[in-house]
């Protein structure tokens, strides 16, 4: 176990520098930072100084190697918009947008596989077809496109919901947070919904395909024939080996939620990561951009890890690498 | 039985307390106003960026040395008066009885250290520098009177003292971004005090009650910052904001018809046009009708830039693509501005001259052309670009039209990579000698002229009055050699195709008044209820 992890750990390096090795080739191909930050009334001698003091002036490579001897340290770079550390501007929004992601994830595992067990477990009911064709229009609509819906019917024509913004908020540990205020509460479920749309109608189809095809097998056969409680054999039994696909594919959208909130967030004015990584592409701000990126290479290799572990726990035929 | 009781019970007391705190919140309220806006500025330090997204934080918490109406013509601000008193010095006389919001008695030593901070302002990729470039020095000669010594003779020094603002003499000199940011050190003389900035959720201020100018009407503002154009609407509609500001032609048209709403707009500051490389013999982008280069670049040719221009229904263009939204434009500067030349009226859409030209400079089955734009910067901008195109092709040419992200758009176009592009200019300053400098003024990075002229425009004749209406403090004078200058860029060279000038909109409450702004900030202080 602990070698597995020590394996993963650096492959990760490896990873994460070769993300960042993209970003930064990716950001010079699209444009010059300076020509789009500097004010077009700055005089060349106010460029050249701003060029020399963000290192522009430099070749490519020599700036790379500034970067990495930084990193080594922990210095991912100060923000050329806001001339703030990176990582403390993405750290900062962090929270909120941990906040709706994890929101969603919860509405999802709470909604969305109960919905598909009852789905799968009684496919021809009209009510489950209803439920599976909600599903299709929930993975096929842009979020965009339903995020501004959402706040059209909740927000301006019945009024029960802000359109927009955080709310609230109270603070735990410091750090501000809008699930412990009711009003931060109401502004928090639109987005939250908005973000768990895609993964819920995912979770829906998968859970109800795993459940037909387990309810068929030999094993759940000979549990209902020795009589044990259907509540028993689905969810101890059935629930299990349906869980393998979902974890994989929860691990991996909640990466990606986390990472590209972006949409919703700037639907619904969440200030969150997201909307950060957007801002900066748009400005070409490239210390924030690649700071942002590598750590959501982290991120995702961290969910990936915590995956396979749980894989292990699910199924103990899956076994970890090494142990062979 | 118990249980139903106890759960009936936590319920009454649920809503006891949901009505108390709503009773309470409501009896200590302030009055609050909601504003959403669509930037958010990049720090609170007021002279760390020029951007106008910037400026509309600092504009709330402080106040600059020379201020600016509506139209953007100068008035006085915390200077009361400003004169030459030789080519290199000008004396401030400073407005009395002026407090921090701290308590702070405001006089010549806050102007003096306002000034010096300046340069000394770490980092920013759009400072203020260029604004205290001619200042040598700045001496306190008694409390309310200042006097500016130059490195040069700066006869639009107030212009530059336009955009400084000012910050109280005991602010230290280590004071960081971050320390700005999170509030400590905000002190300024303007209509709000500062409470609270989270970066992308709100902007906190309170009223000021001992503001010498124009007090606010609220207690309280706060500014939300919804960058997207459908939010920023609902959020409108659904009444979390109160005012907001950018409201896109779509939007308009149906906020128009919502009795519940508003709409206030004024002509902006940024003046939308068509560049052409008008100097090189083998334009990138220009060929002939198959396709091979041609010998000659036609944009060189001042006859076929004014068949262009006379290609373009003007009026068509601002009713249809921008909603009218905007006004067709014949010069660098809408009327009211400074430079503004009245007999220089946009040009008329006239297809039939337009081919004649075309034909008489040599081209009379025309030629291909690629139209660049950006796609993210400018108000339907790549609408605008397509509309054009198709005015273009109704002359005979063949057109591309490529739309692009701005941060890769202007690079290239910087990098003079194109050959006819759709670009804006915000006049901020309120006159044209900006813009025709930038833009239109032989490129020459040593002298500060050109920065903007991607199309390496030049015209002697037009750079001696550029340079001459700078040197003069007549402002009569200085206006006539604007104007004598707009006429030769314009409507005798057709260097630019200036295409219209966008308008800003308001859309508030029903009940709700501003004063627009042709810089299109939105100050909360002038917000009030229609008597």
């Amino acid at each position: 176990m602990i070698i597995f992890i020590v394996r993963r750990f650096f492959q990760s390096i490896v990873l994460i520098l070769a993300m960042s090795l993209l970003v930064f080739l990716g950001v010079y191909a699209i444009g010059n930072p300076a020509d789009v930050l500097i004010s077009p009334e700055a005089s060349e001698a106010e460029r050249a100084d701003i060029i020399r003091h963000f290192g522009l002036d430099k070749p490519l490579y020599a700036q790379y190697g500034l970067f990495l001897a930084n990193a080594a340290k922990g210095d991912l770079g100060r923000s050329f918009k806001y001339n703030e550390p990176a990582l403390g501007l993405i750290i900062e929004r962090m929270p909120a947008t941990l906040e709706i992601a994890f929101t969603a994830l919860f509405l999802t595992i709470l909604i969305g596989i109960p919905l598909g067990l009852l789905c799968g477990l009684k496919p021809d009911a009209t009510w489950s077809k209803m439920i599976m064709g909600f599903s299709a229009f929930g993975f096929s609509v842009p979020s965009f496109w339903l995020g501004l819906m959402m706040v059209m019917v909740f927000s301006v024509f019945l009024g029960w919901l802000p359109a927009s913004g955080r709310g609230q908020t109270m603070n735990l540990f410091g750090i501000p947070f809008s699930f412990l205020t009711f009003d931060g509460l109401k502004h928090m479920l639109l987005p939250a919904i908005n973000l768990a749309c895609f993964k819920l109608s995912l979770v829906i189809r998968l859970t109800r395909a795993g459940a037909q095809e387990v309810v068929r097998s030999d094993y759940i056969k000979y549990a209902k024939a020795k009589g044990l409680r259907p509540a028993r054999v689905i969810f101890v039994h059935m629930l299990k080996n349906i869980l393998l696909p979902i974890v994989t594919v929860l691990g991996l959208e909640f990466g990606r939620t986390i990472a590209f909130a972006t949409v919703t967030e700037t639907v619904f004015a969440w200030p969150g990561m997201g909307k950060l990584l957007i801002d900066s592409i748009g400005v070409l701000d490239r210390p924030v951009i690649v700071a942002y990126l590598m750590m959501i290479v982290v991120m995702f290799i961290v969910i990936n890890l915590i995956v396979d572990l749980v894989y292990t726990a699910l199924d103990p035929r899956v076994r970890l690498e090494e142990r062979q | 039985m118990i249980k139903g009781t106890v759960s009936r019970r936590c319920i009454s007391l649920a809503l006891a307390f949901a009505v108390f705190v709503t009773v309470v919140d409501g009896a200590f309220a302030q009055t609050t106003l909601k504003i959403g806006v669509s930037t958010e500025p990049a720090s609170i330090d007021p002279q760390y960026s020029t951007t106008g997204a910037t400026q509309l934080a600092s504009q709330q918490i402080f106040d600059t040395i020379i201020g600016r109406d509506k139209n953007l013509r100068m008035v006085p601000a915390l200077a009361l008066s400003w004169k030459e008193v030789d080519s290199l010095t000008w004396e401030l006389k400073l407005r009395p009885g002026v407090k921090f919001h701290d308590g702070k008695a405001f006089g010549a030593d806050d102007i003096v250290f306002s000034i010096k901070r300046i340069p000394r302002v770490p980092d920013s990729p759009s400072s203020y520098k260029r604004n205290v470039a001619a200042i040598k020095d700045a001496v306190a000669v008694d409390n309310l009177t200042v006097r500016l010594l130059l490195k040069t003779p700066s006869p639009q020094l107030p212009i530059d003292l336009t955009f400084i603002y000012v910050l109280p003499s005991t602010t230290p000199v280590e004071a960081t971004q971050d320390d700005f940011n999170k509030g400590k050190y905000v002190n300024g003389t303007g209509p709000f005090k500062f409470v609270e900035w989270v970066r992308g959720d709100r902007l906190v201020l309170d009223k000021n009650p001992n503001y010498w100018g124009m007090k606010s009407y609220y207690d309280r503002v706060i500014f939300r910052p919804i960058t997207n154009d459908p939010s920023r609407v609902a959020a409108l509609l659904a009444g979390d904001v109160d005012i907001i500001d950018q409201v896109s032609p779509v939007d308009q048209e149906r906020l128009r018809k919502d009795s519940r709403f508003t709409l206030l707009s004024k002509p902006a500051a940024t003046m939308m046009y068509i560049h052409m490389d008008s100097n090189r013999d083998k334009s990138p982008f220009v060929t002939d009708k198959d396709g091979k280069p041609l010998d000659k670049n036609p944009l060189k040719d001042p006859k076929v830039r004014e068949a262009l221009s006379l290609s373009i229904n003007r009026q068509a263009l601002v009713e249809r693509v921008l909603s009218g939204a905007a006004e067709p434009a014949g010069q660098f500067v809408p009327e009211g501005m400074v430079g503004y030349a009245p007999d220089l009226l946009p040009d008329p859409y006239d297809v039939e001259k337009s081919k004649r030209l075309l034909a008489e400079a040599g081209y009379p089955d025309g030629f291909s052309l690629t139209l660049h734009a950006p796609n993210d910067r400018y108000l339907n901008d790549e609408q605008v670009a397509q509309t054009i195109g198709q005015f273009f092709a109704r002359i005979g040419l063949n057109v591309k039209v490529q739309a692009l992200p701005y941060s890769v758009f202007s690079t290239a176009a910087t990098k003079l990579e194109y050959s006819i592009f759709l670009m804006g200019f915000g006049n901020t300053t309120g006159d044209a000698a900006r813009g025709m400098t930038a833009v239109l003024a032989t490129y020459n990075p040593d002298a500060g002229l050109g920065a903007n002229n991607r199309g390496r425009y030049s015209n002697p004749a037009f750079d001696k009055l550029i340079v001459a209406a700078a040197a003069s403090s007549d402002d009569d004078k200085r206006e006539a050699l604007l104007q004598e200058a707009a006429r030769i860029a314009f409507a005798k060279d057709h260097a630019i195709i200036p295409l219209y000038y966008q308008t800003t909109t308001w859309a508030l409450k029903k009940g709700l008044t501003y004063e627009a702004r042709m810089d299109e900030y939105t100050l909360a202080n002038y917000v009030r209820p229609v008597k």
